[in-house]
């Protein structure tokens, strides 16, 4: 498709501003091959054009009134697009114990932790203390001075392996202390 | 351009501007009247469930155009397994009562016009009946599609030239 075609074509279908479309015709008047084209293409316009077009006149009516038995106004809503009554309250109420809730769920997981240098602060029998290996007997020296703890629990990593140095011993559970 | 005013407004806005333009594709594609109407008319309810996702009536009048289109097209696939003569047995169009030898000469010509049609690949004929009939511009048949305002040219110029090549090989009376 040539940039002529393309402006022959728009010059059909009146698609070129008043300047250009001045200049075409000056064109066609003056070059006969172009002007034979032109022409060409006129008899497939005039030929599409060629069959009477029927009534759309009626039709329109027919179907507008069709469609008018429809309630455009009141036409049914999708369930997912209805309003719901909720009262304000209600909803309220429900916003804060949704927050309240998330807040809870976030904070159940989060077991305090605190390293050797927090050692003075006070804290709960469930509050873990990570100490370097090295460390541990200053540490349990500490706790048990200070009488901040009846009992230390040594977790150990389970997917480890450990070795036993020395003999087990049995500890009767009212000895336990 | 935004919809204002009430549904029923909105709606009567885009179908009358919209119809016209609808039947006269449909009509293209099916060369049957009634069977125009009633895709429009199955297009416009579709329209009704889709009205409130719609954004705005220029978008709406490029999607029922597009629906039209697309029903006509299924309903010419749906016709093509039947068997022709079935096809003109029911579906062929009332004639004018015109008398004579132009009355003649139109319906010949009006079965060519359609014959000549149909003989284009539907990429073609689909821009061309838009273009001819529809009166749209490139841009809005290139927004209808869903292509490049370019390629709709391009197509519509195949399609004509296609349509010139059929009219040089035969004798159509052209008024």
């Amino acid at each position: 498709m040539s940039p002529e075609d393309l402006r022959l074509w728009a010059y059909l279908d009146n698609e070129l501003s008043e300047l250009e479309e001045r200049q075409f015709t000056e064109q066609l008047q003056r070059d006969a091959m172009l002007r034979n084209r032109y022409e060409r293409l006129c008899s497939v316009r005039g030929f599409l054009q060629s069959d009477d077009q029927p009534d759309f006149d009626e039709p329109m009516q027919r179907t507008w009134h069709r469609l008018s038995l429809r309630n455009l106004e009141n036409r049914p809503v999708p369930w997912w697009r209805r309003p719901v009554p909720v009262p304000l309250p209600a909803m309220a109420a429900a916003v804060v114990l949704l927050v309240l809730a998330s807040v809870a769920f976030t904070q159940r997981g989060d077991t305090p932790r605190a390293t050797a240098d927090h050692r003075s602060e006070p804290f709960s029998s469930s509050f873990e203390l990570s100490a370097h290996v090295g460390e541990s007997e200053q540490v349990l020296q500490r706790l048990t001075g200070a009488g901040a703890s009846d009992e230390v629990t040594i977790r150990l990593p389970e997917s480890r392996t450990f070795e036993f140095v020395g003999q087990p011993v049995i500890v009767p559970s009212g000895q336990k202390q | 351009m935004t919809r204002k005013g009430s549904a029923h407004e909105c709606f009567k806005a885009v179908y009358t501007e919209v119809f016209p333009i609808a039947v006269r594709v449909a009509y293209r594609i099916t060369n049957d009247i009634e069977v125009a109407e009633e895709l429009c008319h199955e297009a416009f309810i579709k329209y009704l469930d889709k009205m409130d996702v719609i954004p705005d009536t220029q978008q709406a009048k490029y999607w029922i155009i597009r629906v039209v289109k697309n029903l006509s097209l299924n309903n010419q696939k749906r016709l093509g397994r039947e068997s022709a003569a079935n096809r003109r047995a029911y579906f062929e169009p009332s004639r004018p009562t015109e008398t004579g030898e132009i009355s003649y000469l139109k319906l010949e010509s009006r079965d060519r016009v359609q014959h000549a049609l149909e003989a284009l690949p539907e990429n073609l004929r689909v821009v061309l009946v838009m273009k001819e009939y529809g009166e749209l511009s490139y841009q809005e048949i290139g927004a209808v599609l869903g292509i490049s305002e370019t390629n709709v040219k391009v197509r519509a110029y195949r399609a004509r030239e296609k349509l010139a090549r059929y009219l040089d090989g035969g004798d159509v009376y052209v008024p």
